[in-house]
C-alpha cells in the first residue's frame, strides 16, 4: 500500500498552501462577525452565531473543494510533477486516494479548529458549550468530502474551468434536491413522477447532511439521522471516488 | 527470464484527434530489444516520437497496441517498475518540499524502509552535487539543480534500467560534465541505459548503440560503428600558398576557401591528400594542419532524416 | 484478461454501490420529519439590516425570503390539503380525516383528470399518514406561546373547532407570515406581489387587519405608481371596516393610475353614485384633468370621467323613461 506516502505528501502541500489557510482565516472572521450580526436579530443570539458559523463551515468546504480540490490533479497534470510519481511501481488509484486522503486530513484539521472557534463564540454568549453543534459539524465534514470527491472526478474529465462550473452545480442541485421528491409527494398525479424521482435518486441529496437547522433549534431528529446521514454520505463518495480512480487508471499523461 | 532489459513489440500509439480533426500517429509499430547492460541512446528531432517512446516504457501513456516488457515483466503491471530509474524531460518537481523530503517520499514509493531511504538519500544528495541545498524548498532550485535532483530521484531505487529522457539537454557546460560523469559511471556499473537525446555529440561519446526515429518510425539502428562505417569523409588541410599555385597544385576551384593568407582545401581519401601535400611543399607553401574528418553521427542523421 | 476481469469488477463494485445508495436515501427519507414548528423565519435580522447584507444580491435575497414566506404560510394554512389542519378540524378523528382526504382527494383528482386527461394514478398516502402519526405523537402546546384567536375569522363557529384552532394557531404562528413579508418587501420595496399576498390572501387566513393595511400602505408609499395598492386598501376598508368614504377616497386615486382596469373605473363610479358624490367627483377629476400635463394621467382621468358620464346618463336615461 503506497497511498499513505502520497496522502502524507498531500497533506504537507494542502498545509503548506496559501489559499486555504486564507479561506480559514475568512470563515473564522465570519464565525467572529456573527457575535455582531447576532446583536442584530430579535433575541435568539445564540442561534444566529450558530447558524451563521455552521454555514460559514459549509460554505469554507465549497470553496476548498472547488480551489483546492480541483487543483489537486489538474496542477500535477499541468506543471507535470506527476510523472515522476506515476512511472514508479504504485498503482494509479493508489495516486488519486492518497491525494484525497491527504485532503480528507487536512480538512479534518480545519474543520476541528472551527468548530472549536463556533464553540469559543457561543461560549461568550450562551456561557455553556453546545456539544449537540458536532453532530451537524459531522455531516458538515462527510458533505465537505463528498464535495472534493465531485471536484476530482470533474477535474479528471474536463478544463479546471468547467470542472469549477460543474462541481458548484452539483452542490446547488444537491441542497435543491429534496424539491423534487416533496413535489413529487404533493402533486401525485404528475405523469412525469417516474423520471423526477429517477432525477432525485440519482442527485446527491445533500439535504441528508444538513442537520444544520434541527442542531440549531433543537429540533427532533429522526433516529439515527447521523449515522444514516454520514452512511448515505460515505457510500455516495466512494461511488464517486471508484469512478474517478477508474477514469484515471485509464487516462494519458501527455 | 528473457535477458532482454527493455523489449518492445509493435509498439504503437495513436492521438484520437480533437473536434473535427485527425487521428495523429505518434508511434508506429515500434520493435526495440534492449540487452541488459547496453547503453541505448534514441535519436530523432523534435516530434519524432521519442518521448512518446519513454512514456510509454514508464506507464505515463497506453499503448493503442503493442507491448511492452520490462525485465521480462510486461509493463502493464506497475510491479515492472521496480528496477527501473526514470528521469523526464525537463522535470518539474514539487516547490514545496525540500530536496531530502522529495527523495525519501520516493524511497517510500519504491517501499524502501526509513534506514535505507537516509542512507541512500546522503549518497545521493552528494553524488549529484546538491550538498549545501538538500534542505532548501525545490522552489527556489535552478533548472541544473532541479535535473540534479530528477537524477538523484532515478537513482533511489539503485537501478538495472535507466530511462532517460533528453538528460544532458538544458544544461550549462558544468551541468553537463556532471551529468555526463554521472551517466558514465553508470554505464561502467553495467547498468542498462535507455535515453533520448537531440544532441548527437553526447550520445557520439557514451552510447553502445543508436536508435534513429524520425516520424513515429524507427529508422535505423545499430551501433556508431556500423552506421557510420570506417567513416573516413575528407582529410582537411590548411595551408598558405601563392595564389597562382593554385592551379598548380590541381586544385578543384569549389574545394578552396581563403581566408586571409591561409587556404583551406580538402580531399576525400588518404592518397590525393598525400599528393596535395608534396604539391604544396613542393610550391614552396606552408601546410598548418591536416585533419581527417570522421564521419559523423550528424552526416548520417541529416541524410536519413533528409533522404 | 486481468484487464477484463478489473472492469468487470469496478463495474460490480459501482452497481453494488449505487444499490445501497439508493436504499440508504429511501430509508432517510421514511423516517423525516417535517419540521413544522420552525419560528426560524420570524427571528431573521430586521429588513434593512438584511438589506445591507445582501449587498449586489437584492433580488435573489427578496425571492429567497418570498419562497420562505410561502412556505412558511403553506404549512399554516387552514384547508384540506393541510394535515395539520384535518387533524385539528377532527380532533384527531381518524375515521373523519379519513373521509375529508378521500373527499378532497377524489375532487382533486377528478379535477386533475379533467384537465389533463389522465387517470387514475395512485395517491401516494404514506406520506400524509406518516404525518399525521407525528402529530399525534405531539404534545401538549407551550402556553407561553398562547396567542389569541383573531376576532375577524368568520369561520370560527363551532367551539371543537375553535379549540383545536386555538391550539393549531398556536403552534402555526401562521401570523408570522407578517414580519416575513415585511422583510421581503423591505429588501426588494418593488416587489409587488408579497404586499398583495399579504394584504388580502393572508388576510383570509389571519384575519390581521392592522397588518394587513400596514403593509398595503408601504406598498403604497414605495410604489405610488401602482394601481394595486389604493385598489386594495379601499377593499379591505369596504370589506372589513365598512369606512366607504376611505374606499372611495381609495379608489379614486386608483383610477389616475396607469394600467388601471376598467372594472376598477366601473367600481369608481358605481360607488360615487350610490353615495351621492358624483358631482364631487366630478368636479375633483375634472380639477385634476385641468393641472396635468401627463397624457397617461390625462388618458386615464378621461375615461374616469366618461365612465361616471355613462352612469349618470345611464341612470337618467332610466329616470328619464
Amino acid at each position: 500500500m503506497k497511498w499513505p506516502a502520497i496522502a502524507s505528501l498531500t497533506y504537507k502541500e494542502t498545509i503548506r498552501n496559501r489559499i486555504l489557510i486564507n479561506i480559514l482565516l475568512f470563515a473564522v472572521a465570519l464565525i467572529g462577525l456573527s457575535l455582531v450580526i447576532g446583536e442584530w436579530s430579535l433575541g435568539e443570539q445564540a442561534k444566529v452565531i450558530k447558524d451563521f458559523g455552521l454555514s460559514a463551515m459549509s460554505l469554507f468546504g465549497l470553496l476548498i473543494a472547488i480551489f483546492i480540490g480541483i487543483r489537486l490533479m489538474v496542477q500535477e497534470l499541468e506543471q507535470k510533477t506527476l510523472y515522476l510519481v506515476a512511472s514508479k511501481p504504485v498503482r494509479r488509484w493508489e495516486i488519486l486516494f492518497g491525494k484525497f486522503a491527504g485532503l480528507s486530513m487536512t480538512l479534518l484539521l480545519n474543520v476541528i479548529l472551527m468548530l472549536l472557534a463556533l464553540w469559543a463564540v457561543d461560549w461568550v454568549i450562551e456561557k455553556r458549550i453546545d456539544f449537540q453543534l458536532a453532530a451537524a459539524v459531522v455531516l458538515i465534514y462527510v458533505e465537505i468530502l463528498l464535495i472534493v470527491a465531485f471536484a476530482l472526478f470533474f477535474s479528471s474529465l474536463m478544463s479546471p474551468t468547467l470542472a469549477a462550473v460543474a462541481t458548484l452545480a452539483v452542490f446547488i442541485a444537491g441542497h435543491l434536491s429534496p424539491i423534487l421528491r416533496d413535489y413529487v409527494q404533493l402533486r401525485p398525479g404528475t405523469g412525469l413522477k417516474g423520471l423526477y424521482m429517477a432525477i432525485y435518486y440519482v442527485i446527491p441529496n445533500l439535504e441528508n447532511l444538513n442537520l444544520k437547522m434541527a442542531v440549531v433549534e433543537h429540533l427532533e431528529r429522526p433516529p439515527h439521522a447521523v449515522e444514516m446521514g454520514i452512511l448515505y454520505g460515505v457510500l455516495y463518495l466512494s461511488f464517486v471516488l471508484i469512478a474517478t480512480c477508474m477514469i484515471f487508471e485509464k487516462k494519458d499523461l501527455k | 527470464m528473457s535477458h532482454f532489459a527493455i523489449q518492445t513489440s509493435r509498439l504503437r500509439k495513436v492521438y484520437k484527434g480533437e473536434l473535427g480533426q485527425k487521428d495523429y500517429t505518434g508511434l508506429e509499430g515500434l520493435d526495440l530489444d534492449i540487452p541488459a547492460g547496453e547503453v541505448f541512446a534514441f535519436l530523432g528531432p523534435n516530434g519524432a516520437g521519442k518521448t512518446t517512446t519513454i512514456k510509454l516504457l514508464t506507464r505515463l501513456l497506453k499503448p493503442s497496441s503493442g507491448s511492452v516488457t520490462i525485465n521480462g515483466v510486461s509493463n502493464t503491471s506497475h510491479h515492472s517498475m521496480e528496477r527501473v530509474g526514470y528521469l523526464s524531460e525537463q522535470p518539474n518537481i514539487y516547490g514545496y518540499l525540500t530536496a531530502r523530503e522529495f527523495l525519501d517520499f520516493i524511497g517510500k514509493l519504491f517501499g524502501l524502509d526509513p534506514g535505507v531511504r537516509k542512507k541512500r538519500i546522503d549518497g545521493l544528495i552528494e553524488l549529484v552535487g546538491l550538498k549545501d541545498r538538500d534542505r532548501t524548498l525545490i522552489r527556489g532550485f535552478s533548472r541544473g539543480m532541479t535535473q540534479r535532483l530528477g537524477m538523484a530521484q532515478a537513482l533511489m531505487n539503485e537501478p538495472d534500467i535507466l530511462i532517460l529522457d533528453e538528460p544532458l539537454s538544458n544544461l550549462d557546460p558544468v551541468g553537463r560534465k556532471d551529468m555526463r560523469d554521472i551517466i558514465l559511471g553508470l554505464k561502467a556499473e553495467k547498468k542498462t541505459l535507455f535515453f533520448s537525446s537531440h544532441i548527437l555529440h553526447d550520445a557520439e561519446i557514451v552510447a553502445d548503440r543508436v536508435g534513429i526515429l524520425d516520424h513515429g518510425r524507427l529508422v535505423q539502428t545499430g551501433t556508431l560503428q556500423e552506421l557510420t562505417g570506417s567513416g573516413l569523409k575528407t582529410i582537411e588541410i590548411v595551408c598558405s600558398i601563392p595564389q597562382a599555385g593554385e592551379s598548380v597544385l590541381g586544385l578543384n576551384r569549389d574545394r578552396i576557401v581563403r581566408q586571409g593568407d591561409r587556404t583551406l582545401t580538402w580531399t576525400d581519401d588518404m592518397e590525393s591528400a598525400q599528393v596535395i601535400l608534396e604539391k604544396i611543399l613542393r610550391s614552396g607553401g606552408k601546410v598548418f594542419s591536416v585533419t581527417p574528418q570522421r564521419k559523423s553521427l550528424e552526416d548520417l542523421f541529416i541524410s536519413r532524416i533528409r533522404g | 484478461m486481468a484487464g477484463l476481469l478489473r472492469k468487470s469488477f469496478g463495474a460490480v463494485l459501482l452497481a453494488a454501490l449505487a444499490l445501497c445508495i439508493y436504499l440508504s436515501q429511501k430509508h432517510l427519507d421514511s423516517r423525516r420529519r417535517i419540521d413544522f414548528i420552525d419560528r426560524s423565519a420570524v427571528f431573521l435580522p430586521r429588513g434593512n439590516v438584511l438589506k445591507a447584507l445582501s449587498m449586489g444580491y437584492r433580488g435573489i435575497v427578496a425571492d429567497w425570503l418570498w419562497i420562505q414566506s410561502v412556505i412558511y404560510f403553506g404549512r399554516r394554512v387552514m384547508d384540506e390539503e393541510n394535515p395539520y389542519y384535518l387533524y385539528a378540524l377532527y380532533g384527531g378523528n381518524k375515521e373523519k380525516i379519513q373521509a375529508a382526504r378521500n373527499h378532497h382527494e377524489a375532487y382533486h383528482r377528478h379535477g386533475e383528470a379533467y384537465s389533463a386527461g389522465l387517470h387514475g394514478h395512485a395517491y401516494d398516502r404514506e406520506h400524509l399518514q406518516r404525518e399525521e402519526a407525528f402529530l399525534s405523537s405531539l404534545e401538549r402546546p407551550d402556553s407561553a406561546m398562547a396567542l389569541p384567536v383573531p376576532p375577524d375569522s368568520v369561520f370560527l363557529l363551532d367551539e371543537n373547532l375553535r379549540r383545536s384552532l386555538y391550539q393549531f394557531n398556536n403552534r402555526g404562528l401562521i401570523d408570522g407570515v407578517y414580519p416575513l413579508l415585511d422583510r421581503v418587501t423591505t429588501v426588494d420595496p418593488h416587489f409587488v406581489h408579497p404586499y398583495i399576498f399579504g394584504g388580502v390572501y393572508a388576510m383570509f387566513e389571519t384575519g390581521r387587519l392592522r397588518e394587513s393595511l400596514d403593509l398595503l400602505e408601504k406598498g403604497r408609499r414605495q410604489n405610488p405608481d401602482r394601481w394595486e395598492f389604493p385598489f386594495y386598501l379601499g377593499w379591505l376598508y369596504w370589506m372589513y371596516k365598512g369606512e366607504m368614504q376611505k374606499t372611495h377616497d381609495y379608489l379614486i386615486e386608483a383610477v389616475q393610475k396607469k394600467g388601471c382596469p376598467a372594472y376598477v373605473t366601473s367600481l369608481m363610479a358605481g360607488l360615487s353614485k350610490n353615495m351621492k358624490r358624483s358631482d364631487f367627483t366630478r368636479l375633483y377629476l375634472e380639477g385634476l384633468l385641468e393641472s396635468s400635463t401627463d397624457p397617461q394621467l390625462i388618458e386615464s382621468i378621461q375615461n374616469a370621467l366618461d365612465q361616471l358620464k355613462a352612469f349618470d346618463s345611464a341612470d337618467s336615461s332610466s329616470k328619464g323613461s
